[in-house]
């Protein structure tokens, strides 16, 4: 990259953090017509009047005014197989984003997100030990109970592991995290060495897919996400002043320990959720903050909830081309999201860091 | 607002500091100086509560320090440390407001703060992009910016080129005028002795001299402090300085 183009591109990246509130703005319309857009997609095409009308049908009180010229067929498709898998692309990647934010600023290390701290790890063992050893203590949704619960559980692991002297030091926790992680991991393929023959349900899990989340498992996990979602964003300023070092933040003021507990707390709980129904999905909780941090700057009250609207957009984009790639076929979606994302970053990390990464 | 330091040791396996005993009065420059090592920094984290004593306690305004919460020190205490972290995608108005914490934006003293050293034309500039020294004048401004009594310096001109070491010194004075308390580390002994009021001297932990900056920064405690051998000079103009390097 040229002298010119570089200072072409830092004069764009400066004018867009100018316009935070508008860039929001703009995601947030994006979001809206990712959302809308892919409800065609699909085996079965569905013609835009249809696709209204049943819009229409699901609000309150208009439902009565909207003519009903749709199938029964029609209406199933969008309301009980289509929206619950968009919204949950919605809802997994939204938290994914936040959780990414969040345990960045933590950790102040720009190459960490939610798995780093045994989240993925212990997901996957819940989700692998309930099919591998047959699990039925809460009958159908027995695997995604058992791989939030177990997802939660690593990390309070971690986190107690990582506890020194009442205080959590973020490279302790990074290690404690990964190390922990690696343990659990063996676990996993240790189950699955053993038990060839339940490879492909498993792998399904491990490699994440939209697919089988229904409004039952959505409810839930969508409040969860909320509520936790929320919590992080309070802590916005807070996590701001972690980032200038721990020592820096209690200088100003901030009650450093209670922040990294509240904070790891609701990542974990939101993303264990989340996962629970989704199996794992990687990139989006590494990327999207970068993404937010490179169009809007580095504090986390802009850069957390375009994080989250970032990973939203990206999911169900990732999830459409997961779903209409190859006809009649469903790729797991972790599969999309590294062979489309990581190119996709790459471009970005160019184009709009201006060399800020070279040096 | 009066610091008071009484009795303290500090000890980990390879290091032991104290025991120290002084007391910071109020509107004054206090200049901690010795050897890499000696214990400067370990004493300002004992003052601002990052560190717990072994024995004794230190006081701020009458409360001892482990007693205070977070905030309650951030209202009494700023502390620009000599370490400076470059979080991702800052820029220097997102640093300021770091240090807004507890007060809450205040977009006029920012850009006052700010231009005291120099800077406010930089305030939407990125921080990860900024020299040494210029991160180093953020810094200080935001210590200004947080509007606490006492201020906490770790070696605040590390990094500076002379025009902005004068320009801190010269900051430094005002504060003081202020009313504002300055305890910092320092390796400059020109600027110690003429911004000091009072002088701290470690050497391996141990307190060397303590005491007003005239009666303290003498020949024979700077030759204890530092192992080398500290000479007046008469400059042709008939002034006298202290220094240790002759060629």
């Amino acid at each position: 990259m040229n002298v010119l183009e570089n200072e072409r591109v830092t004069a764009f990246v400066q004018r867009s953090r100018e316009m935070k509130y508008v860039w929001i703005g703009f995601l947030f319309f994006l979001l809206i017509i990712t959302i809308l857009l892919s409800d065609f997609i699909g085996s079965v095409r569905i013609p835009i009047q249809s696709l209204l009308e049943i819009y229409g049908s699901q609000i309150p009180f208009l439902s009565h005014f909207v003519p009903h010229g749709y199938t029964l067929a029609q209406e199933q498709i969008i309301v009980q197989l289509r929206e619950p898998e968009i919204l949950g692309g919605v809802v997994i990647g939204a938290s994914l984003g936040i959780g990414g934010a969040a345990i960045q600023s933590i950790f102040r290390n720009p190459i960490s997100e939610p798995y780093i701290i045994g989240l993925s790890s212990g997901a996957s063992l819940g989700a692998v030990a309930s099919i591998v050893l047959g699990f039925t203590i809460f009958g159908i949704y027995t695997q995604q109970i058992t791989a939030f619960v177990f997802g939660l559980s690593v990390v309070f692991i971690v986190y107690f592991f990582a506890l020194k002297g009442g205080k959590i030091h973020p490279t302790y926790l990074l290690l404690t995290g990964v190390a922990v992680s690696f343990f659990v991991s063996a676990i996993v393929a240790l189950l699955l060495f053993t038990n060839i023959n339940l490879q492909g349900e498993v792998f399904f899990w491990l490699l994440g897919s939209l697919e089988n989340i229904n409004w039952t498992v959505l409810y839930p996990v969508a409040i969860v996400v909320l509520i936790t979602s929320y919590a992080i964003y309070l802590q916005h300023r807070e996590l701001d002043a972690i980032q200038m070092g721990d020592m820096h933040a209690r200088s100003v003021g901030v009650n450093v320990e209670r922040t990294k507990r509240i904070t790891i707390f609701m990542v974990a709980l939101g993303v264990s959720a989340s996962v629970s129904i989704s199996g794992l999905i990687g990139f989006v909780g590494l990327v999207m903050p970068h993404l937010s941090r490179m169009l809007l700057g580095g504090s986390n009250r802009h850069v957390i909830p375009a994080s989250g609207i970032l990973g939203a957009i990206f999911l169900i984009c990732a999830d459409d081309i997961a779903r209409g790639i190859v006809p009649g076929v469903v790729i797991p979606i972790g599969i999309v999201t590294g062979i489309i994302g990581v190119p996709f970053l790459m471009y970005f990390m160019r184009k709009l860091t201006g060399g800020r990464y070279e040096g | 607002m009066k610091v008071e330091i009484e009795n303290v040791t500090f000890q980990v396996p390879s290091f032991q500091l104290g025991p120290l005993g002084f007391s910071v009065e109020e509107g004054t420059i206090t200049a901690i100086i010795g050897k890499n090592g000696s214990g400067k920094s370990t004493t300002l984290k004992l003052i601002h509560g990052d560190l717990k004593p072994n024995t004794g306690t230190v006081r701020i305004d009458r409360t001892k320090v482990s007693s205070l919460s977070s905030l309650k020190l951030a209202e009494k205490t700023s502390f620009v440390w000599q370490e400076i972290f470059s979080p991702m995608s800052f820029s220097v108005r997102d640093v300021m407001n770091v240090s807004g914490y507890k007060r809450g934006t205040d977009e006029n003293r920012m850009e006052g703060a700010l231009d005291k050293v120099g800077l406010a034309p930089f305030i939407d500039r990125d921080f990860s992009v900024l020299s040494g020294g210029e991160r180093r004048l953020v810094t200080l401004a935001a210590a200004i910016y947080q509007d606490s009594e006492i201020m906490i310096m770790d070696e605040p001109t590390n990094f500076l080129d002379i025009d902005n070491q004068i320009l801190i010194y010269n900051l430094m004075k005002g504060l003081r005028e202020e009313g504002k308390t300055i305890i910092m580390t320092m390796h400059d002994l020109d600027a110690v002795h003429n911004l000091a009021d009072s002088v701290l001297i470690l050497r391996d932990g141990k307190k060397i001299a303590w005491g007003d900056t005239d009666s303290t920064l003498t020949l024979e405690n700077l030759n204890k402090a530092f192992n080398v051998s500290f000479h007046t000079y008469n400059t042709v103009n008939g002034s006298s300085f202290v220094g240790s390097y002759n060629g």
